[in-house]
């Protein structure tokens, strides 16, 4: 299949009506440029990241970042390696709380509550995400047990509930059709493609609110990231994404904004579109072009 | 063609001779294991031979009444009625000496001599003498022509008999320079018995109806029991102390044509007129006798004629006129049997290796055997034996006793079961802490912390199992004697104070709970323990006194009949545990550590909760590593030696009760290679205890190591 055949964009308008929201008027206002996705700037803000500083030790790895994600939207995030994409994606879940000496001020919101008050229940707050790492890591256990592990450590012990979970997940991760009949089997035995799909299923299995993928496809032949493209895509409708790649193409394919990091620094954010086709920034136009130094 | 530059032959040189080293070191190893295994085999099997046994020429001399041959069975005496004690030497049957003082010739009655060399003589005149014959060696010398036979005589006084019965020689008691003897005899007027001194004897009648038919009788190695076999095919026990008395009677079955003791003269041995052979013995219980038979050997062809004991072991010569064997109490094994026509007369020597026969013509047949440990068999290793003394089989090690007489009982069960009991403690104790130990260290203290605590319990490795083992012996295991009440309920008293300080700690705000960080509320079990322990000390006495009568080892005693040790099972669990610990956390604590990074992060980031991460994906994931961490730990407590030898009292019982000692099988070769002969049967066994030893490491390392493969398959990670 042609992969450039499929629209990146799903509903070409190419007018502005209203004044954007607060999140995204700052940047919208910089750009000046009319939107063409206005079903993805409707969308109510699902992840928001405030005046965020984060320190590994004395180092600093991010500096004062702003971003809001709306709800079932795709946000990607690029740039250069060591800029700290991985970084504010593991902000979102709190999975840095894992790294020693890691500092961090500022704010991130997920839905209503901030996820760095002294109060909250890291674990309930991981509950409500699912995360894709840039390389599979499938439990050494049973598919079955695999993906159904989110509602197990949950204490779902219904096997109705955890047979339709399983299911639904490793449909909507395209997996269904290859694993079925193998359930029970270690889900160390399938391909590379087939674990990393099977890790997205697992991911997807508790019905998260927000999808963080670091760089998924990384490892992937071009015909299996072709396949988690076009999850990605299904997937919007239900869930908020995003995701860190370093494939340009990819991130103009599926995704609905993309956010340009460089050292740490939130350089420019805006519709994919806009940002792939007419970058604000110099820096951006480097980098996407190719003739970044 | 191309020119191969030189570096890569270099190269390809060098990877060859590293190859070929490596894979000869290995071969080393390999043949340097094998040829211990194969030492150790060695040693270990002749323990599995059977007796040999070889016929010698045999000799013509005169009848006899009687033979008796030397310690050496280099030379024989024969009791010859009308020329009295002809020595010879053997096997070329060039004559030594003849005897002929003390009684007059010919010879009315001669007794078999016993294995000692004692025997009765009637003489021409009806005139009782009691002989010994000695032998009179130049030290150290071994030509037997240099040797001079003595017979020591005694008594010489007139006896009315038909017939002697059975004569015994008491050893000389009070100021006596003599040996007294005990005579029963039967004459006209039934059967009568008399202990001589000194002067004349005193015949005193014995009128027990079921001695009416007596054939055969024997005196106790005391004199103060008889027993008697019938014709009608009973065996009478009688008490001689004072009036003689019937103690008890056993069926035998056949008529009873011989009696003779084994060595220690407490087994009797019964010879039917069928051949059938039994052991019996009589067991003291309180104040009467159980009568039991307690050994039943092959069937012999021909009435049984007489019995002779080794004096070294516990093996029998017994004849019939057409069949020679000889058999070993205990193990009942047959070592050697022949068939000789005629044979009236024989004799084993004191070692057991030669065997003679004399036939009624004067024939002399003599075989030589070789059965060097005829006391082993596969039963006495591993199963239930009957022991002289004994009530029932049993299985038993005991190597050494205090008498010449004594016989080892070389059970390996007590050895193996106390192995295993001590490992078994010791993992009880071991286990929890270093598996526990190992996941919290690995997965929920803080980095710090683990940096601290994992090189400190690798310290405890360093200790020698000398100074655990001292430690435990001399103060750890008083220190229990005296509170052992304590550290049983202390578990309890934490667990019931944990159980308090939990619910408070949930209560505590929920800032001040997140102050204390991930992994850190833990410390709050420290007061927990120390709560429970202020408790048990305050509590414990007055337990002891209201629920065990003031006396926790006394109640043991009365309601439990358990004795309580100082040296047991909990203090080697201690001890053998704390040296085990150290192994079996920092193996455990690797393999934990090792788990992928990215596993636990899939886990928490599906919104496991540390404790579910590392019950569900690490501890799985590390389950080869832990199984062989737990297999390298029993492996240690196993062959451990140190520690038990050091904490236990060594005592090689059956018990699985905490407060009973053991031995093990590496203790017992500590405490028993210095005191066994080379070459000896004690000492073979030790070799295959070491050859035991080494089977159980090695069963246990290859199902180990099966099994990790196995489980690592299964839960193998990229
Ligand atoms: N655990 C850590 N401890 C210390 N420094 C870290 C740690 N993880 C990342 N960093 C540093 O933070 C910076 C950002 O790292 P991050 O992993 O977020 O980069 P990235 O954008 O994901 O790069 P890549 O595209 O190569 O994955 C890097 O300079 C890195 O060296
Ligand atoms: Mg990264």
């Amino acid at each position: 299949m042609d992969l450039n055949e499929r629209p990146v964009i799903p509903e070409p308008v190419p007018t502005i009506t209203e004044p954007p929201r607060a999140g995204e008027a700052h940047i919208l206002s910089q750009q000046g440029t009319p939107l063409t996705d206005r079903a993805a700037l409707e969308a109510p803000t699902m992840v928001s990241v405030k005046d965020l500083n984060l320190f590994y030790g004395r180092k600093q790895a991010l500096h004062g970042i702003n971003l809001e994600v709306g709800k079932n939207t795709v946000m990607a995030l690029i740039g250069p390696s060591g800029c700290g994409k991985s970084t504010l994606l593991r902000c979102i879940n709190r999975m840095n709380d894992l790294i020693d000496n890691v500092r961090i001020d500022g704010h991130v919101r997920v839905g209503q509550s901030d996820i760095y008050a002294p109060d909250v229940d890291v674990i309930g707050l991981r509950m409500r995400m699912g995360m894709v790492f840039q390389k599979s890591n499938p439990f050494p256990k049973s598919i079955y047990e695999n993906v159904a592990y989110g509602l197990r450590v949950q204490g779902v012990k219904n096997r109705a509930v955890l047979d339709e979970a399983v299911e639904r997940s490793l449909i909507s991760a395209g997996l269904w059709d290859e694993v079925k009949d193998r359930l029970n089997e270690s889900g160390l035995g399938l391909s590379g493609g087939q674990q990393q799909r099977l890790c997205i299923a697992r991911a997807l299995a508790v019905k998260p609110e927000v999808l963080l993928m670091d760089e998924p496809c990384s490892a992937l032949d071009p015909l299996a990231t072709s396949r988690i493209e076009e999850l990605i895509f299904e997937l919007k409708r239900d869930f908020t994404i995003v995701i860190v790649t370093h494939n340009m193409q990819q991130a103009a394919r599926v995704s609905d904004f993309t956010a340009f990091f460089w050292m740490g620094k939130l350089i420019e954010v805006g519709l994919t579109e806009k940002l792939f086709t007419n970058p604000r920034e110099r820096m951006t136009e480097d980098y996407i072009s190719g003739r970044f130094g | 063609m191309t020119r191969i530059p030189p570096a890569l032959i270099r190269a390809k040189r060098t990877d060859r001779f590293m190859t070929g080293i490596i894979t000869m070191g290995g071969f080393l190893i390999i043949a340097a294991v094998l040829g211990i295994l194969v030492f150790i085999g060695r040693e270990a099997l002749p323990l599995a031979r059977s007796g040999k046994s070889r016929t010698n020429p045999s000799l013509q001399v005169a009848p006899v009444a009687g033979l008796l041959a030397d310690e050496s069975g280099k030379v024989i005496g024969l009791l010859r009625p009308d020329s009295g004690v002809e020595c010879i030497a053997l096997p070329s049957g060039t004559p030594l000496a003849t005897l002929q003082d003390g009684p007059v010739r010919p010879w009315k009655q001669a007794t078999e001599p016993s294995s000692r060399g004692e025997f009765a003589v009637l003489d021409q005149e009806n005139k009782l003498f009691f002989g010994r014959l000695n032998w009179e060696k130049p030290s150290g010398d071994p030509d037997p022509t240099h040797w001079t036979p003595t017979v020591e005589w005694n008594g010489g006084m007139p006896a009315s008999m038909d017939t002697l019965l059975a004569v015994r020689a008491l050893p000389p008691s009070g100021l006596a320079t003599q040996p007294s003897y005990r005579v029963l005899a039967s004459g006209k007027d039934g059967l009568s018995w008399t202990e001589w001194s000194e002067g004349a004897l005193t015949w005193k009648s014995i009128t027990i109806p079921e001695l009416q038919d007596t054939t055969q009788a024997i005196w106790s190695a005391d004199g103060a029991h008889l027993w008697a076999g019938t014709r009608s095919g009973n065996l009478h026990f009688l008490s001689m102390e004072g009036e003689p008395t019937l103690n008890s009677s056993l069926a035998f079955g056949e008529p009873v044509t011989a009696l003779g003791f084994v060595l220690g003269q407490t087994s009797l041995l019964v010879g039917g007129e069928q051949g059938k052979l039994l052991a019996c013995q009589a067991i003291k219980k309180e104040d009467a006798f159980l009568l039991q038979w307690f050994h039943q050997f092959e069937k012999l062809n021909g009435p049984i004629r007489g019995f002779k004991s080794s004096l070294r072991d516990k093996r029998f010569l017994a004849w019939s006129p057409n069949h020679v064997v000889v058999d070993h109490l205990t193990t009942e094994n047959r070592i050697f049997s022949a068939s000789a026509q005629d044979t009236r007369h024989a004799s084993l020597s004191a070692r057991g290796e030669f065997i003679y026969a004399a036939s009624s013509t004067g024939e002399l047949r003599s075989w030589s055997m070789d059965a060097p440990h005829p006391e082993i068999s596969a039963k006495v290793l591993w199963g239930k034996v009957h022991y002289e003394g004994y009530e029932k089989p049993e299985q038993v090690w005991q190597s050494s006793g205090g008498t010449d007489d004594f016989e080892p009982k070389l059970s390996l069960m007590p050895l193996v079961f106390g192995t295993l009991k001590g490992t078994l403690f010791a993992m009880l104790f071991a286990l929890p802490l270093a598996l526990f130990g190992a996941l919290y260290t690995s997965q929920f203290a803080h980095p710090r912390l683990k940096n601290i605590i994992k090189p400190a319990v690798e310290i405890m490795a360093a200790l020698p199992s000398v100074v655990l083992g001292f430690l435990a012996g001399l103060v750890l295991a008083p220190l229990l004697e005296k509170s052992a009440i304590h550290v049983i309920l202390l578990p309890f008293f934490a667990l019931l104070a944990a159980c308090i300080v939990a619910p408070l700690w949930i209560r505590m705000p929920k800032g001040f709970r997140l102050g204390w960080g991930q992994g850190r509320e833990t410390l709050w079990l420290i007061p927990a323990i120390f709560i429970g322990l202020g408790l048990c000390i305050v509590l414990a006495p007055s337990f002891e006194r209201i629920f065990l009568g003031g006396d926790f080892r006394a109640w043991l005693l009365a309601k439990h009949s358990i004795t309580y040790d100082q040296r047991n099972a909990i203090v080697v669990g201690f001890a053998m545990g704390f040296a085990v610990i150290p192994i079996i956390f920092s193996v455990s604590e690797d393999a934990l550590s090792s788990v992928p990074k990215a596993l636990t992060s899939a886990s928490l980031a599906c919104g496991a909760s540390p404790w579910q991460t590392a019950w569900r994906v690490v501890v799985p994931t590390a389950s080869p590593g832990i199984f062989s961490a737990i297999m390298v730990g029993l492996g240690r407590a196993i062959g451990e030696t140190m520690i038990v030898l050091m904490a236990t009292g060594n005592t090689p019982l059956m018990d699985w009760s905490p407060f009973n000692g053991m031995r093990t099988l590496a203790a017992n070769i500590a405490v028993e290679a210095p005191e066994a002969p080379v070459h000896g049967t004690l000492y073979r066994v030790l070799f295959l205890t070491a050859l035991l030893l080494f089977a159980l490491t090695f069963l246990l390392n290859t199902g180990a190591e099966v099994i990790r493969q196995h489980l690592r398959k299964r839960y193998e990670t990229f």
